[in-house]
């Protein structure tokens, strides 16, 4: 097939101009206002604000005004936190790889992702991630890994004329394709509007708190009617006993047990951040203690994500490798070494990923597998 | 090898001619004949190095871990038995093996260390399903597209910081920074001991409730001949003012070293054991000293029985009464920072936040009493000497208190 030329610079901004970034739609996010207004109505703060208003009724500003005082400083003290958590998971977005090798203007440049638009053409390389819904125009050994589509773990073999999407991974050889769709109109994109449907089930801690709300709010008007009668048996006028038992009901409340729990989320969401656990938000917290099943994942949870070889057969013998990772050390066991390296090396010159060295840390450079023969020569030469 | 779950790359080779180009043209079918066998290779993705130690933590803390992976049979189950998560019997399933009936499904994946491999993430919405039907609250791991429904409806879904996709972190509650499965653990351990944390203030939280209580039931019981000893803005004091910084405090608490020796609590927030220590025990020993305190500075104003007393010695008194109940809960932070262990044990100092926020208790305390406007507004006063002395007493008498309860408790489960 004929090497494509691609896009000029300025058909491309025009595309772009028409189509808007290639970005994932993100979820309409709920409005400020509305997440602020949700923290000061819930069952809780409501049941504040009755008391407020009773306070009030029963002619107890200062009582009324520091009521309200703190359900309001609470709802915005939950409000920032709640942001802070989300804020801190939006920033994750920025850690994606996002650049991506483009021919326009007949040379070959770098662009940023968001800015590819349906015409490019766009040059791909094992380790990359196709950046938007691709045709491709060359390829040569290339597979996908299309599991995060799918759900398929083994790789799969693409061949010129056909689609790639956007989201999955190239694990082997180059390709030259041609953008087809992006943004929104991408595959991953419609899987993507798929999920957002579903609705989360209430966390274990605010059915708890809903039930301490009952269990005292209860206790509180009980107690409060018992005290109307009482005080109205003592000899006390009609007002005077409603507005003593209003006051009753409102010491019974215990104002300063939300503030509290919002703010001993916030400080364990944060200890989770400062080890490597992110929460999205602060109930999820409690719901970590109260979890008693866990389902993972083997790939990158369980193992390190980085193939090894860890044993070679020949003739001679067997080895048994252990090593961390990608670099070069490793212990060595067995019988056989010198063939072992023989082999290893012939599989090196076979193949073209390589292990780097990055920053302090040897990294794999195209297949990981290709990368794990690398590894391999240097730990038996 | 293969069947230890190695990927099995065989090398052989053939030295070719001098010359270069008749080989460089030549089709891969024609070369590849004639070859020297080398030997095999074979290759794994290793398990992380700490990640069986990991896995023992999550059992003797009563977690179930099961591997739901996308991944072949062999490879998974030959990790699952190299980090230790298999059990014996080995329970090693394919997703295609799995029962459409949810309780079956439940039921049999309702153990420890169970490897399904090969799964979809249909398959993983439904397993997700199954266990929490059997009462499980279940963190599942997702980093495609496809895993978004499954994170949602698992109560934790946690996704992958590195690796993985924005929609599976978008669906997630947790999301691992480094992808490693001890950090699952570690927010597991951290949520635990939130869950506490929001336990010991709820205990020091509501004593304090039966001590606001208790004037006005007394008050009634007395047919309204005994003085009220707080007034509801005193009372408000106590809960937002005094209270707060102790209890924000006591939510401070690091995660104590038992916190994974255990299996997970399921039990209320407000259970028995926390209704009666708070009811029978802490509560009504504060409220006493607070009763003690209030009368006896009344009959040292020459208050009797059945009198309306004057209202500048009702005022000391009710600021004697006060004090005894911050000076109580002051004391009662202490005891609030274990369940079964006297504070002298834990270290007075070891929770510095609760030091500092004691000391601004005090601080607050001594001006409520003794900022002329603001006692005036909580409608108290200045106690005398002796009432303070008094007082003072409230804090020993909580601390023996939730003593002698503690080692009772402790003697009782031993037996």
């Amino acid at each position: 097939m004929r090497a494509a030329e691609g896009l000029s610079s300025e058909q491309a901004a025009q595309l772009l101009k028409e189509a808007g970034p290639n970005q994932l739609p993100t979820e309409k996010p709920v409005s400020q206002l509305r997440k602020l207004w949700g923290e000061m109505t819930h069952f809780f703060a409501l049941m504040l604000w009755c008391a407020a208003g009773l306070a009030f009724i029963a002619d107890m500003p200062q009582l009324a005004v520091a009521i309200i005082v703190v359900v309001l400083v609470n709802g915005v003290f939950a409000h920032i936190q709640q942001e802070r958590a989300q804020h801190a998971a939006a920033k994750l977005r920025s850690l994606l790889p996002a650049d991506v090798v483009v021919k326009r203007d007949g040379r070959i440049c770098k662009v940023h992702a968001s800015a590819l638009v349906v015409g490019d053409v766009v040059l791909l390389a094992a380790g990359d991630r196709v950046p938007a819904d691709v045709r491709l125009l060359t390829a040569s050994a290339c597979a996908v890994d299309e599991s995060m589509l799918t759900g398929e773990s083994e790789p799969v073999l693409k061949d010129p004329g056909t689609q790639a999407w956007g989201g999955t991974f190239l694990v082997n050889g180059y390709a030259e394709a041609a953008v087809s769709a992006t943004g929104a109109g991408t595959r991953l994109a419609g899987i993507a509007a798929l999920t957002s449907g579903a609705v989360p089930p209430p966390t274990p801690l605010s059915l708890e708190l809903r039930r301490i709300v009952r269990v005292t709010a209860g206790m509180a008007l009980g107690i409060a009617a018992v005290f109307f009668l009482a005080s109205l048996l003592v000899g006390f006028q009609w007002r005077d006993s409603f507005l003593f038992s209003i006051g009753v009901a409102v010491a019974l409340v215990p104002e300063g047990l939300l503030p509290t729990v919002t703010l001993s989320l916030a400080m364990g969401a944060q200890r989770m951040a400062a080890r490597n656990g992110l929460v999205r938000n602060l109930e999820a917290v409690e719901t970590l203690g109260s979890t008693t099943f866990i389902c993972t994942d083997k790939t990158g949870t369980l193992t390190q994500n980085r193939m090894n070889a860890v044993e070679v057969f020949t003739p001679d013998g067997t080895i048994y490798v252990t090593g961390e990772g990608y670099a070069p050390e490793a212990h060595i066991e067995g019988r056989g070494v010198e063939k072992a390296a023989q082999a290893a090396l012939a599989a090196r010159s076979a193949s073209q990923g390589r292990a780097e060295l990055h920053d302090g840390q040897w990294r794999a450079q195209g297949d990981p597998m290709e990368a794990a023969m690398d590894v391999l020569a240097r730990r038996l030469t | 090898m293969a069947g230890r779950g190695l990927r099995v790359i065989a090398v052989a080779r053939r030295r070719l001619g001098e010359t270069p180009g008749t080989w460089q043209s030549a089709p891969a079918s024609g070369l590849e004949t004639g070859l020297e066998f080398l030997g095999l290779i074979g290759l794994q993705d290793p398990p992380r190095p700490d990640v069986g130690d990991v896995i023992r933590t999550a059992r003797t803390a009563g977690l179930r871990v099961a591997m739901i992976t996308g991944d072949h049979p062999a490879t998974a189950a030959a990790i699952a038995r190299q980090i230790g998560l298999t059990g014996t019997p080995e329970y090693v399933l394919e997703g295609a093996d799995l029962p459409e009936d949810e309780q079956l499904l439940g039921a049999l994946l309702d153990r420890d260390g169970v490897v399904v491999s090969r799964v979809s993430p249909e398959q993983k919405l439904r397993v997700a399903k199954a266990l929490q039907s059997r009462g499980h609250v279940v963190a599942m791991t997702g980093d495609g597209v496809n895993d978004g429904p499954a994170l949602r409806e698992a109560d934790i879904g946690v996704a992958m910081g590195l690796g993985g996709t924005d929609v599976a972190r978008e669906a997630a509650d947790l999301v691992l920074l480094d992808d490693h499965f001890g950090t699952i653990v570690a927010a597991i351990e951290q949520g635990r001991a939130t869950y506490a944390n929001i336990h010991r203030f709820l205990t020091y939280h509501l004593t304090d409730n039966v001590a606001e209580l208790t004037p006005f039931v007394i008050w009634a019981l007395s047919g309204g001949h005994f003085p009220l000893a707080l007034g509801v803005l005193q009372i408000l004091a106590l809960d937002i003012g005094t209270d707060l910084l102790p209890a924000l405090a006591l939510g401070a608490e690091p995660p104590g070293k038992r916190v994974l020796s255990r299996p997970p609590e399921r039990r209320h927030l407000m259970d028995r054991r926390l209704i009666i220590r708070v009811f029978c025990i802490l509560g009504p020993v504060e409220a006493a000293v607070e009763m003690a305190v209030f009368s006896a500075v009344l009959a040292g104003g020459g208050w009797t029985r059945g009198q309306d007393p004057h209202t500048a010695l009702l005022m000391a008194a009710s600021g004697a009464a006060f004090t005894a109940v911050v000076l109580g809960q002051l004391a009662n932070a202490f005891a609030c920072r274990s369940a079964t262990v006297p504070p002298w044990k834990l270290g007075w100092g070891t929770n510095r936040l609760l030091v500092w926020a004691v000391l601004a208790e005090a601080a607050i305390l001594a001006a409520c009493l003794y900022l002329p406007s603001l006692a005036a507004l909580l409608g108290q006063s200045p106690p005398p000497p002796e009432g303070l002395l008094l007082a003072l007493l409230a804090a020993p008498a909580v601390l023996l208190a939730d003593w002698i309860h503690k080692s009772v408790r402790g003697n009782l489960r031993r037996t």
